[in-house]
């Protein structure tokens, strides 16, 4: 019996709880509206939004909820971008462009760059765009400033363009959507 | 940490909630909106439904009549294997290009992949749990015997886990000499079991399994083999925020045992009984019952 009984504890007496640390993303989107508006002479056209770091900071705040703080992340990274065409007055303008951003000293980013778009084929089409990387760099870099609590202000995100069609207005979504990548510890458990 | 026994049965059931909360889930699957989270909680759906579809019986013989009762506590562990650690996923979301790759499962790394994009964008896939086992502790009663048949229950029902809800396994079955029809020096018996075990809204797993039993009884000594058939099906729920407006997704996850040998042995002391049995499948489990009865 004796012999046999370790058999039993063998499943159960070497089992217990043990924490690991698990790495998990927590991606966040946030959304900005460009309203543009031209005058009919007019053919180019920069339309700035700005990005909060409040906003940016609350957000992720409520994102993260009650289980985790946001000393638990450890890193912040841009994952992507997109945007959509909700309203235009003139479908068969044909625009060129940036989506850039600013922050701090630092000069303009190009985010995303727009060539030849035919407004009309895009309408209410999201748009999936590769990212420039001095565009991402800078974001990085004004995230992880305003994670330290240390930010030089907000983002500027500005919609800039030319159409050569008497475009009068444009109405733009941009999504960006962010990867704060945190630290959960939990307990699970263990058998040897 | 470690605990000894009795308090390692409290002390499992005490960090069930921690990884299997519905936060922690939540947490993990928020990353995935579609196919990649089925695959990516595959592994513990597996293991659930093999663990719950062990431990059935402990011995091939049915008597044909005659009082037979047995409450038995059984331990099981469900080992991962290497190949349950990683499972292909796709990026979702914005991220260029769209790429796939090799990343952990929810029993794996505790650091998923990370992809880089154009323009430096970065894509994380979630990590795992780091588990190498799946450890359960599930309580068996045995009634009979009518006709060479013997019936099977399991019940388990808590409210105890604030941050998960109710805990419920329920699982009912049956087991029916076929040794009895024949003239044969073993013992002969088919059984059949249905289970469904709920973890607050978030998961539900139905298990059904047939298994065909053959052993020989000695005086304090039954041995036993067998082989079956068996099912696991999940519907996991869970709200998608990563990128749009907060949906609920509900999945459906299909564990991958499907069947199963398995060869044990069971040890009588009065009205002791301890057995031990050894699985092989798709996940390999150690069962251990330790019962009381007649």
């Amino acid at each position: 019996m004796k012999h046999f009984a370790w058999l039993f504890w063998m499943v159960i007496f070497f089992a217990a709880c043990e924490e690991v640390e698990v790495l998990q993303p927590v991606p966040i989107t946030y959304k900005l509206i460009f309203d543009i508006h031209l005058s009919p002479d007019e053919r180019s056209f920069d339309e700035t939004v700005i990005f909060s770091s409040s906003e940016i900071l609350s957000a992720i705040e409520d994102h993260l909820g009650e289980q985790f703080s946001m000393e638990d992340i450890q890193t912040i990274h841009v994952e992507g971008l997109a945007y959509t065409l909700l309203e235009t007055d003139l479908s068969l303008s044909v625009v060129n462009g940036f989506f850039q951003a600013a922050y701090g000293n630092d000069s303009l980013k190009t985010l995303i760059e727009l060539k030849d778009v035919v407004l009309g084929e895009i309408l209410e089409e999201r748009q999936v765009m590769e990212l420039q990387e001095e565009g991402v760099m800078l974001l990085k870099e004004a995230l992880t400033d305003i994670l330290n609590h240390n930010a030089r202000g907000d983002i500027l995100i500005h919609a800039r363009g030319e159409t050569f069609q008497p475009l009068r207005r444009m109405k733009i979504l941009l999504e960006i959507t962010l990867t704060p990548v945190v630290k959960q510890t939990i307990e699970v458990p263990r058998v040897l | 940490m470690r605990y000894g026994f009795p308090w390692i049965i409290l002390a499992i059931l005490l960090c069930l909630p921690a990884y299997l909360s519905a936060q922690s889930l939540e947490t993990l699957l928020e990353r995935y909106a579609g196919e990649n989270a089925a695959g990516y909680v595959e592994p513990l759906i597996t293991a659930f439904g093999s663990s719950l579809n062990s431990g059935l019986f402990y011995r091939a013989r049915v008597e044909r009549k005659g009082l037979h009762i047995n409450f038995r506590l059984n331990g099981m562990a469900a080992r991962f294997s290497e190949k349950q650690r990683h499972y292909t996923a796709s990026t979702e979301s914005f991220f260029v290009p769209p790429r796939e790759v090799t990343t952990p499962t929810i029993i794996g790394e505790p650091q998923g992949a990370v992809l880089t994009g154009a323009g430096g964008a970065v894509y994380v896939f979630p990590g795992g749990y780091n588990l190498s086992s799946l450890p359960l502790v599930v309580p068996t009663v045995t009634v009979g015997n009518v006709m060479g048949t013997e019936l099977v229950g399991r019940y388990f029902s808590t409210n105890a886990f604030q941050d998960i809800g109710k805990v419920k396994l329920l699982g009912v079955g049956f087991r029916h000499s076929l040794s009895q029809y024949v003239s044969s020096p073993l013992d002969i018996s088919l059984g059949f079991a249905y289970h469904t075990f709920e973890i607050g809204d978030i998961f539900t797993n139905k298990l059904t399994t047939l298994q065909l039993v053959v052993g020989k009884s000695f005086s304090f000594l039954d041995v036993y083999a067998g082989g079956g058939y068996e099912s696991s099906v999940a519907n996991v729920k869970y709200t998608f925020t990563a990128t749009e407006e907060p949906r609920t997704i509900e999945l459906r996850v299909h564990g991958k045992n499907r069947f199963r040998m398995l060869v044990g042995f069971n040890l009588n002391l009065l009205i002791f009984h301890l057995n031990l049995d050894y699985n092989v499948g798709y996940q390999q489990i150690v069962n251990v019952g330790f019962g009381i009865g007649l």
